[in-house]
């Protein structure tokens, strides 16, 4: 059973990252063979699951509940990608983590991340999921602890989160187990047929273990340390976990619970819920991305933002806004893992992530350059690129929900687009700062990155051209539909990406040859006097990307709710914290406290007691004689008034 | 009334599982008192004699069928806990002691009633002539209270923090692994494999269960030493399996005996590493801690092993544990296990503290001597716990049905 590939899958990356971790001088290797041989079974495995029969493989089966491992399409396609990214995002790091603190540690918690999410991604039932999920739970807190700064409180902070809603999971799992109607439980995750959401057991469990999926994914309220994560964590990490696995796994658990276990176009309040959630994450998140001085934290805050999106199309229950969410995690993780990697690449170079300290490096970092405006282009939803057309059919299937009656559905639909068009201003802001604008002078020296380190966001920023531009043939046909058991998807409106992309590109054409033969347009360059003085270039006259958009500070409510969210007043882990304490407190001095003090007391009146008895006891013999004379009395009166 | 045949022993599978038990906690615990327990030649003979009249006791009390022997064994352990716990002879010891003794005899002088009226309604002080007769809520809650101070269960569990404070490592291991698991050793045999009690009993004792379980958990939220932390998680944890007790059935017997081998081997485990990095630094405040993943590498590994293990996080035993209390809870009453699982995440959050403050951070990394007999040991019970959690079924397979 040892050398099923189902075992391997979980198996060989473990062991290669316990190899490497044992013998420090050939972890490159054995981390390279480790990913390499996770992709090569998850490339055997997403051929074998084309063919639409699932493969079982049964471990364990206690009374009537049965443990096992399952391969179908959607877990085929998920594997895929896991591994796809995991071997990326190491390729870039082999360079990135030279020389830094605790890269040992790094690629052993990586490989066993990788191990453990094929893991996830294979469990047929609930609690075999939850098993390797737990395991992901502490591996987070592990990796989190690499990198500078106070890491112990980042890891803690996602420890008590993340943690959080595994309890909720856990107790959703159990619920479903033993409360529910069916004999052994309702945790397989791929039944024959979805239940509907009646029941209210049924209910309890889904939105627990919901709870779990999207905290996973990282929407709100338990998002917050994500941006936490990105001061401190190193950008591999932060390209491995929030931007990539976490949203894999994550959309890949709701998928399972509200198409697979549960149908949840049957349950409009809990579509609602999830509409819900989805679109205030897009919202709340971009404006804190907007006004953020650092390059890591504006992409975390982004990648809390796009799993909005997600939430928003799986929320509205219609297949093709279900498709849309799927569509729009595998394209997140493409360019989100790209614009951490290509960002990271400057950071690398410029040792800072401040906007304050960056700019103007598009001439010296091409190809940096190229991949993350390619990026950028494609988070912002600009057509033809990929995230313009998962966007769509979020949108589509949010305007779907309309026509069911739902008069909720315009505010969605308006968060949603609005969110798009701050994503693009944010990235505007991005831009600038990092490749244009004016180069700071202890910039001069930066040159593009080694390829090993160009290399991976450059592929990723290519899969985002071939993802939008192929929307229908290689995404939709390939990878969505079959992994969502839908057999055709209804799309309305008109968009078709192929000659759609031929006009646009001959558009571009058609410019930049205007751009060349006009020599109108040529900037130039003049000199500029202030007080009379002819002044040079110096750093006081250069404008860095941090003052973009700084004036959203100054609207009047939402600036104010910005200013307090910067201070960390909505983040739900300082309202924990502070909940924690009270009730340690109140525990300790209100119960243990007073518990010891009711014991000292009962001993002290055992004391006095004695201490009365023993000053009775004086040796005094007449003392005593009158003692047995009033006991005799006393007995004699009580015997005679009976 | 007959005496005559009161020294009455038996045995099934899921008693020869409770010694296996015991004896492996109290043979590391001997190992560990063989390497890192020192005094003079007076001290250790009466040290070791009480040790060994304690892991004694307890196998005795696993197999006893009398309930008159249960009560002479079961204060045979309190007196050598008395012994144990104020070894080291200064005034903080003995104090400890003392109160251990005084609680725990107080309750056992309740408890013998209960028995006598036990004996006196039902005609016998033999399980075996007990089994299915039915016992009024009375006596069995006058049995209950001495089950309470023995596992340190709200609200009598307030000597415990104070022994664990003074004794030696070895000793508090025995307390967790061991001594304390004797109450719910008598609540199994007598209240769910033996007499039919009024559903109301069950009740109470899995309310003081569950409050034990959260109120420890809050209160080592907030401790300041090793030794504080480990004495009101041992309070919450056995929480857990007074509570998998309480509400029975297959999921509540088979995890709460889970349980107890994750909780004893982990905990004891925990014990060994809490003395080794108290002996080498001199102090048990997590503030002045720090840094000894670095000191020792493997002692951080394996100790990091056993937190898992405690918190219920895969790959350890302690996973499957907690995974059957909280199924056999909600199982039983939705209230029971949203309690269980925010006593669970509060021992997360306590521990991951606990494990952090000493194993992470800065922190003198002076080299320091480590008792290598003590790492090896906590290796074991690392080992121990993986292994077991990898196959948590095969014991399930030998104990089950044993009820």
């Amino acid at each position: 059973m040892l050398a099923h590939p189902f075992i391997l899958m979980v198996l060989v990356p473990a062991v290669a990252g316990l190899l490497g971790y044992l013998i420090g001088r050939l972890r490159n290797e054995f981390s390279f063979i480790g990913t390499v041989a996770s992709l090569y079974y998850a490339i055997r495995l997403f051929l074998l699951s084309r063919s639409g029969e699932p493969i079982e493989l049964t471990i364990l089966a206690i009374g009537n509940i049965t443990a096992g491992l399952r391969l179908d399409q959607l877990s085929g396609f998920i594997l895929l990608f896991i591994s796809i990214f995991t071997t990326l995002i190491l390729f870039y790091s082999f360079r990135y983590m030279r020389g830094r603190e605790s890269t040992r540690g790094f690629y052993l918690y990586s490989l066993l991340i990788l191990g453990f999410a094929n893991g996830v991604v294979l469990a047929a039932d609930l609690v075999t999921l939850f098993f390797f999920w737990g395991g992901l739970l502490l591996l987070l807190y592990a990796i989190l602890l690499i990198g500078r700064g106070e890491t112990f409180r980042t890891a803690r902070k996602a420890l008590l989160l993340v943690g959080l809603s595994d309890f909720a999971m856990l107790l959703g799992i159990v619920i479903l187990i033993v409360r529910t109607f069916v004999p052994g439980g309702w945790i397989d995750l791929a039944p024959r047929v979805p239940l509907p959401l009646y029941d209210p057991a049924m209910i309890a469990g889904f939105v627990l273990i919901a709870a779990g999926a999207l905290a996973k994914a990282g929407a709100m309220p338990l998002h917050t340390w994500i941006p936490t994560a990105a001061e401190t964590a190193p950008v591999p990490v932060l390209a491995l976990i929030p931007a990539a696995l976490d949203k894999l796994l994550g959309i890949y658990l709701l998928i399972r619970l509200t198409v697979y276990m549960f149908d949840i176009a049957s349950n409009m309040v809990l579509r609602n819920v999830l509409m819900a959630i989805g679109a205030g994450t897009i919202l709340f998140a971009v404006m804190m991305a907007l006004v953020q001085k650092r390059m890591m934290k504006l992409l975390a805050f982004h990648a809390v933002s796009q799993v909005g999106y997600m939430v928003l199309g799986i929320g509205t229950g219609i297949p093709v806004g279900i498709a849309g969410g799927l569509f729009h995690m595998l394209n997140n993780a493409v360019y989100k893992t790209g614009l951490f990697l290509a960002g990271g690449s400057v950071e690398h170079w410029a040792k800072t992530d401040e906007l304050e300290k960056l700019g103007g490096l598009a001439r010296q970092m091409p190809l940096s350059f190229v991949s993350f405006l390619v990026c950028a282009l494609a988070i912002a939803g600009v057509p033809p690129l990929n995230g313009f057309f998962s966007k769509w059919m979020v949108y589509q299937g949010v305007l779907a929900v309309g026509t069911e009656g739902n008069r909720l559905f315009p505010v969605f639909l308006v968060a949603a687009m609005f969110g798009s068009v701050l994503t693009l201003a944010s990235f505007l802001k991005l831009l600038h700062a990092l490749f244009l604008g004016q180069r700071p002078a202890q910039l001069e020296r930066v040159r593009e990155v080694p390829l090993t380190m160009w290399l991976p966001p450059f592929s990723l920023a290519l899969a985002c051209v071939v993802f939008g531009v192929f929307a229908y043939q290689l995404s939709l046909r390939g990878l969505i539909i079959p992994g969502l058991k839908f057999h055709e998807l209804s799309l309305s409106g008109v968009w078709s990406p192929i000659p759609a992309s031929l006009l646009l590109l001959a558009a571009l054409g058609v410019g930049a040859v205007l751009y060349l033969l006009s020599v109108a347009v040529k900037p130039q360059a003049g000199r500029t006097f202030v007080g009379g003085e002819q002044i040079g270039y110096s750093e006081e006259s250069r404008v860095p990307g941090t003052a973009f958009y700084s004036s959203v500070k100054h609207m009047p409510i939402i600036g104010e709710l910005l200013i307090f969210g910067e201070r960390g007043a909505f983040d739900l882990y300082n309202w924990l914290v502070g909940i924690f304490r009270v009730i340690g407190y109140v525990f300790r001095e209100g119960v243990d406290r007073a518990l010891k003090a009711l014991v000292e007391f009962i001993g002290r009146l055992i004391y006095y007691f004695g201490l009365g008895l023993s000053r009775i006891h004086t040796g005094n013999l007449p003392l005593y004689l009158s003692w047995v004379f009033l006991g005799a009395v006393i007995f004699y009166l009580l015997l005679f008034l009976r | 009334m007959s005496f005559s045949n009161w020294l009455n022993f038996g045995s099934g599978n899921l008693e020869l599982f409770l010694v296996a038990v015991f004896s492996f906690i109290g043979l590391m615990a001997l190992l560990y008192s063989i390497s890192r327990v020192k005094g003079s030649a007076r001290q250790l003979t009466e040290y070791y004699i009480f040790l060994l009249l304690l892991i004694g006791a307890g196998v005795a009390l696993v197999f006893a069928r009398e309930l008159l022997l249960i009560f002479v064994l079961w204060e045979l352990a309190t007196i050598s806990l008395w012994r144990l716990v104020s070894y080291f002879r200064d005034q903080e010891a003995v104090d400890a002691g003392l109160w251990a003794l005084y609680i725990n005899f107080a309750a056992a002088a309740v408890m013998l009633v209960g028995l006598v009226m036990i004996q006196l309604g039902l005609g016998s002080w033999s399980l075996n002539e007990l089994r299915g007769q039915e016992l009024p809520l009375f006596p069995a809650l006058l049995v209950l209270t001495g089950i309470v101070a023995k596992s340190a269960a709200l609200p009598l569990y307030i000597w415990l923090p104070r022994a664990y404070r003074s004794a030696p490592a070895s000793v508090c291991a025995l307390l967790s692994g061991l001594a304390e698991n004797l109450g719910l050793v008598l609540f199994l045999k007598l209240f769910v494999q033996t007499v039919k009690v009024p559903e109301q009993f069950y009740l109470i004792s899995a309310v003081l269960a569950v409050g034990s379980a959260l109120i420890a958990g809050g209160v080592a939220l907030t401790t300041r030493t090793i030794r504080d932390t480990l004495a009101y998680s041992t309070v919450s944890q056995l929480g857990f399996i007074l509570l998998a007790l309480s509400v029975r059935g297959y999921y509540g017997i088979a995890s709460g005996l889970l349980y107890i081998l994750a909780h004893a081997v982990a905990k004891s485990g925990l014990f060994f590493a809490a003395g080794t990095v108290e002996d080498a630094s001199g102090t048990g405040e997590l503030e002045q801690l720090g840094g000894w993943a670095r000191v020792s590498p493997a002692l951080a590994g394996a100790t990091g092993i056993l937190t898992l293990s405690i918190m219920g996080l895969p790959p350890t035993l302690g996973f499957f544990a907690k995974l059957g209390v909280v199924l056999a809870a909600v199982r039983s009453n939705l209230l029971y296990g949203i309690g269980a699982l925010v006593a669970a995440l509060f021992t997360m959050l306590y521990l991951s503290r606990f494990y952090a403050r000493i194993f992470l951070g800065g922190g003198s990394s002076r080299p320091v001597k480590i008792s290598p007999m003590a790492v090896g040991l906590v290796i074991v019970m690392a080992v121990v716990s993986i292994a077991a959690g990898i196959f948590w079924f095969v014991p399930v397979k030998f104990f089950e049905g044993g009820w």
